[in-house]
């Protein structure tokens, strides 16, 4: 189950560009349980849902994972927030 | 005072975090957002974890620049950020949809237990929980 390799989070998005990437195998930090090192990319897809289905059914094994995008964050919501200025 | 890291990814502040449920747990980006009132979670994360509608809190209705969304409030077992961990914490299941590329939002609810100070050149928050400040000195 556990072929690929355990990757930084800058790793993982120096390989996965632009993708949503199921994360398993975190190794957690012991003095921070939301921070980890490595972690292993289960699968990839071009949206959060093929992500999941991509890694269906080995990721049904996994009781903790992560799915995380590796692009830059863009969100219509939150640039509304930003000012625009009228020429 | 801790100190934590935090990413930028275009203007946004994120910070990794985690939430439990019957069915495990789950690792979570989460935007930094004092303007948010609670912390929001993508519903197919609460729902894969084992949290169903009929175990909602509340239901809640969120006004948007594009109308209004609709959420659930849950109270989730256990829930870790910037090294606080919290159980029984109140989470809003609120749907983000994928181009926001996130899990969805630390807002105030966890945020005012501390006093925090972000300093984005650093990349850094500095927190101290609220009630670990020291008592003024007595005359």
């Amino acid at each position: 189950m556990d072929t690929t390799p355990r990757l930084t989070w800058q790793q993982i998005r120096e390989r996965y560009p632009d993708q949503w990437v199921i994360l398993v195998d975190h190794d957690w930090q012991e003095h921070d349980l939301s921070r980890y090192n490595t972690a292993r990319v289960l699968a990839c897809g071009p949206t959060r849902a093929d992500a999941v289905a991509h890694g269906r059914p080995t990721l049904d094994a996994y009781r903790s994972y992560g799915c995380r995008y590796t692009g830059t964050i863009r969100s219509p919501m939150f640039r509304l927030k930003q000012l625009v200025l009228d020429p | 005072m801790k100190v934590f890291p935090f990413e930028r990814s275009g203007d946004l502040m994120t910070v990794t975090a985690r939430v439990w449920g019957a069915h495990g747990d789950r690792e979570l980006l989460l935007v930094l957002d004092t303007g948010a009132a609670a912390t929001s979670i993508e519903p197919a994360v609460l729902e894969g974890l084992g949290y169903a509608s009929q175990d909602a809190i509340v239901r809640t209705r969120v006004p948007t620049p594009a109308g209004v969304q609709h959420g659930h409030l849950f109270q989730v077992r256990r829930f870790h950020a910037l090294g606080a961990e919290l159980s029984g914490f109140v989470v809003q299941s609120l749907a983000l949809a994928d181009e926001y590329g996130v899990d969805g939002l630390l807002g105030m609810n966890f945020l005012e237990r501390f006093n925090f100070t972000v300093r984005p050149v650093e990349r850094e928050i500095h927190l101290e929980p609220a009630e670990s400040r020291e008592s003024p000195p007595t005359v």
